[in-house]
């Protein structure tokens, strides 16, 4: 039986889901104390099984420094932190200028024993496994964890290729990317009709057009949620700058708004992992603190929205 | 690819510091090239103010090295690791520099045509691009390491350029107006990208030099008596 039997996935997700929804009711009640060790809470891959933490990280902007010595000594210090921390996804693309060649200059050497789980994307109308390589070769790593097509760029051919090389044990899981709530009607296709492993799109405290639809059949369809711009580009912690957190802050274990604001992410049961991107350590120990004590429950994610709308 | 669907913030991957830096580390690099460039822009200012159809040439001819210098250091070195269009804009860019050689080359006419007020006009505004520009970056607290130049930086460069196209007579204007026009809408729209409060400059440059191109103030009235 291949690794990703059609029987096995459903019975994986199946089980996945078990495992979630039994334990959500228990973080809920669970006070500090229950917060996992060394990192955030972590969620099970649904076609694996696989534990992966809750916050991961991003690089779009953050890590595209170039050759710069000073900036990448920061992105030293701030992978430090990340893995600290408990991080696990480190996400980036080809589009996002010399993102990955930063990641492969400035990833510690035992990045895989710390717990990296490598995600890249595929952007281009062309060779995708040219690119692959190519992108492989910038971050210096043997394979990569999750190749996801980017912005559904010729999706259908790179989903070809990423199915072959998954099946070959080349790459662990597959998945497709939007952004910004664009394209979702085609993003629901390909979840439909597409044994993916991952779905990475836009959704945060203010965007959160994809709890019609998007992630509830990601959780029908036992396809794992990446959660980009939870912060919409530092905008929604710059709106509650200054302000404190109202009291059930102390209920979830967070101190701070942008640390609400990641938890208010990875609560939604259908997402696996947020990735947001900073060049900050202070910001990076910030973001690796959340999502570590009990999930808000429905009830709570409305209050966290009303607060922050607000604001 | 849906590239309307896109913002300018989608099309910038990179931090206003991360620019700043680069043209810091690129002006270190290249001192030489940032002084040539600084004194080729005093000659041009210098050839621009008069009126005789050999200044103009002459200064097309100085800003075609400025071009192919800025395409290939700038925009292809420097910037091509971070924008993976850098390389598009630096073929833009070379492009300029031969439509600039090539108008030097041609001989030009310049008749009476030409009001006194419009010569002054862009000549101030090929000061701006020369001294005002870094200038304004100074004010707005920018550190004078990483201030962009005429003759060596895409901006200030594109601006004086605007200027020199809106005094050429005839249709080869608006060939050497197309570049530089395209660089100074992208320039603003990528400074409002990064929230820099002197991001309209480049676009009112490049709405001024139309202007100059088109106002029939810019022309000098015929005299009593002639139709």
């Amino acid at each position: 039986m291949s690794r990703f039997d059609p029987d096995r996935r459903r019975l994986l997700h199946a089980a996945a889901g078990l495992l979630t929804a039994g334990a959500l009711p228990a973080l809920a009640s669970a006070g500090p104390a229950d917060a996992p060790l060394g990192g955030p809470l972590s969620k099970p891959i649904p076609s694996s099984g696989e534990p992966l933490p809750t916050i991961g990280m991003g690089t779009w902007i953050t890590f595209n420094v170039g050759d710069d010595p000073e900036a990448l000594a920061v992105r030293r210090e701030v992978l430090g932190a990340f893995f600290a921390g408990g991080g696990g996804m480190v996400d980036s693309s080809p589009m996002y200028g010399s993102a990955e060649a930063v990641l492969g200059k400035t990833l510690p050497r035992n990045a895989a024993q710390l717990g990296l789980f490598a995600a890249t994307k595929v952007w281009t109308g062309g060779d995708g496994p040219a690119a692959i390589e190519a992108s492989r070769e910038r971050w210096g790593l043997p394979r990569f964890d999750l190749l996801q097509v980017h912005n559904l760029l010729a999706w259908e051919a790179h989903l070809e290729t990423l199915g072959a090389m998954r099946a070959d044990d080349r790459v662990r899981y597959i998945g497709v990317t939007t952004s910004h709530g664009r394209r979702h009607r085609e993003l629901e296709r390909v979840m439909t009709s597409q044994p993916i492993d991952f779905v990475q799109l836009t959704y945060n405290i203010v965007d959160r057009d994809a709890e019609a639809r998007l992630l509830p059949l990601a959780r029908e369809r036992g396809i794992a949620v990446i959660a980009n711009r939870p912060y919409r580009r530092g905008a929604l912690p710059e709106r509650a700058h200054g302000r404190p957190l109202p009291g059930w802050g102390r209920e979830i274990g967070c101190a701070t708004w942008p640390q609400a604001l990641l938890t208010f992410i990875v609560s939604h049961p259908a997402v696996t992992c947020a990735i947001p991107a900073t060049s900050r350590v202070d910001h990076m120990r910030e973001n690796m603190a959340a999502a570590r004590g009990p999930l808000p429950d429905a009830a709570l994610r409305r209050r966290m929205a009303a607060d922050f709308a607000a604001l | 690819m849906d590239w309307l669907g896109y913002s300018p913030a989608d099309l910038v991957p990179f931090s206003r510091e991360t620019w700043l830096r680069l043209v810091a580390d690129y002006n270190a690099k290249h001192l030489p090239a940032v002084l040539t460039g600084l004194g080729s822009g005093v000659l041009v200012l210098w050839l621009v103010a008069g009126a005789a159809a050999w200044r103009l040439r002459l200064a097309e001819a100085l800003l075609v090295p400025s071009w192919l210098w800025i395409a290939w250091a700038f925009l292809h070195q420097a910037l091509g690791p971070l924008l993976w269009a850098a390389d598009w804009l630096a073929l833009g860019f070379a492009l300029q520099g031969l439509l600039l050689l090539l108008s030097a080359l041609i001989p030009l006419r310049v008749g009476d045509e030409r009001w006194r007020g419009s010569v002054l006009a862009a000549w101030c505004l090929m000061a701006s691009a020369v001294v005002l520009l870094p200038a304004a970056q100074l004010l707005w607290a920018q550190a004078p390491a990483a201030l962009s130049w005429f003759g060596s930086a895409p901006t200030p460069t594109a601006v004086a350029t605007l200027a020199l196209a809106a005094l050429i007579p005839g249709p080869r204007a608006w060939l050497l107006l197309s570049v530089p026009l395209f660089w100074c809408m992208l320039a603003s729209a990528a400074q409002g990208v990064f929230g820099d409060p002197l991001w309209p400059l480049p676009a009112i440059a490049a709405v001024l030099a139309v202007l100059l191109r088109l106002m029939p103030w810019a022309k000098r009235p015929a005299p009593a008596g002639r139709p």
